[in-house]
């Protein structure tokens, strides 16, 4: 058809100009953009962004959240954990990578507060993240933290985390900040967010409306 | 327009004395900034390394940190008029460390197209070697310009050595 083809300076919809290998400004129709499309023109660079890997919902009856076979395609993981409360009493949340539960593999550092107090620790063990742990009971209490998982599918290091976490647990308001490191140098596949901190397994269950979701940041 | 999108974004195949981010697009918000590094320096405290804006190497830059090392805690501050401090540190691994680890660093640099404002941001980064050495930073800091903001240099852990293969960054901009 006279007037569908790529790289106008003109169209019926508006001014083209050839695509690049990394743009293709002004506007196109569905066919121009097949034709470049099949031609190899048309620009294969996407941009990263912050996407959506996966999501867990606690309900009561589990302390232990797996992710599994995370996609290599991305640079980093973030982590979120929304409105966490859990039932009944327990430990620190524990965060472990590719199930190991090896101390001597981590590393930490914190700093937090809770109510009028500070601390800050230090330490090797395995992996957890709680400065102050989930709150329950009462209904508007709940814990949020964010956990940054730098550099996670590069398999040549170690694998360096921040955390940053905040709670209000009945008056007893807790924050703070921590960095973790594991140190073989392997692609992160697997994470385990568990209940009982440094040892494996659940010692309480986290309790609805507490979300664990995973984004994916850039590309590699 | 993306809420959130990575403008930048690489991993260092051989060691580099600089990453140059450059032609910072003006169509953001702010900006976050991560980089997970690791310098070429044989030393038993945390490294870290230069940040500029702009490439401007004047005395226009300062900020403060709380930190702890080791279990050591502290707040300390960087002149506005030294040259050598320039720069707003974030902690690296360093080369006779344990084998593998990197330092992590996220910086959070908003309303970075303001033409009328001198720049703010904010900070926080960690290493944690497994062995002997753990610092965790948070801090501010400001470039006093009120120019955009359209390039980022991260500058070499100190004179001749470098920041190492394998570390990794991304620049992404906020709706």
């Amino acid at each position: 058809m006279t007037g569908i083809s790529a790289g106008k300076t003109w169209s019926r919809i508006g001014a083209e100009v050839a695509p690049t290998s990394s743009d293709a400004s002004g506007v196109w129709q569905m066919q121009e953009v097949a034709e470049n499309v099949g031609a190899g023109t048309w620009p294969t660079h996407v941009k990263g962004t912050m996407e959506y890997i996966a999501q867990y919902a606690a309900d009561g009856t589990t302390g232990l959240f797996s992710f599994t076979s995370i996609p290599q395609k991305y640079r980093s993981l973030r982590i979120v954990m929304s409105q966490g409360k859990r039932v009944g009493s327990g430990s620190s949340i524990g965060m472990w990578f590719n199930s190991d539960s090896t101390s001597g593999n981590y590393g930490y550092a914190k700093m937090y507060g809770s109510t009028t107090n500070s601390a800050y620790t230090y330490g090797r063990s395995a992996g957890t993240i709680s400065m102050g742990d989930c709150p329950t009971g009462n209904a508007a209490d709940s814990q949020m933290w964010i956990c940054d998982i730098a550099n996670y599918s590069n398999a040549s290091v170690g694998t360096m985390c921040q955390v940053w976490q905040g709670a209000n647990q009945q008056g007893g308001y807790n924050t703070g900040l921590m960095g973790f490191g594991y140190s073989v140098a392997s692609a992160i596949t697997d994470i385990e967010i568990n209940s009982a901190g440094y040892n494996p397994g659940a010692l309480y269950n986290y309790d609805t409306p507490t979300l664990f979701t995973l984004f994916g940041i850039g590309l590699v | 327009m993306a809420d959130f999108e990575i403008i930048a974004e690489g991993t260092l195949s051989s060691g580099a004395s600089s990453i140059s981010l450059t032609s910072i697009p003006q169509t953001y918000t702010h900006l976050e900034f991560q980089l997970s590094a690791r310098g070429s320096v044989a030393s038993s405290s945390t490294g870290s390394s230069n940040m500029r804006f702009n490439g401007d190497s004047g005395s226009n830059y300062g900020g403060v940190d709380g930190y702890v090392t080791s279990g050591t805690g502290g707040v300390e501050g960087y002149s506005l008029n030294a040259l050598t401090q320039t720069y707003y540190t974030h902690p690296l691994a360093l080369d006779n460390w344990a084998a593998n680890i990197q330092g992590v660093t996220s910086w959070i640099i908003p309303n970075y197209t303001s033409t009328s404002f001198a720049k703010q941001l904010y900070r926080t980064g960690t290493v944690a070697d497994t062995n002997s050495i753990y610092t965790l930073r948070f801090g501010s800091g400001g470039w006093d310009n009120t120019a955009a903001i359209t390039q980022i240099d991260i500058l070499e852990p100190s004179a001749g050595t470098e920041i190492m293969a394998q570390s990794s960054y991304w620049l992404a901009g906020w709706a």
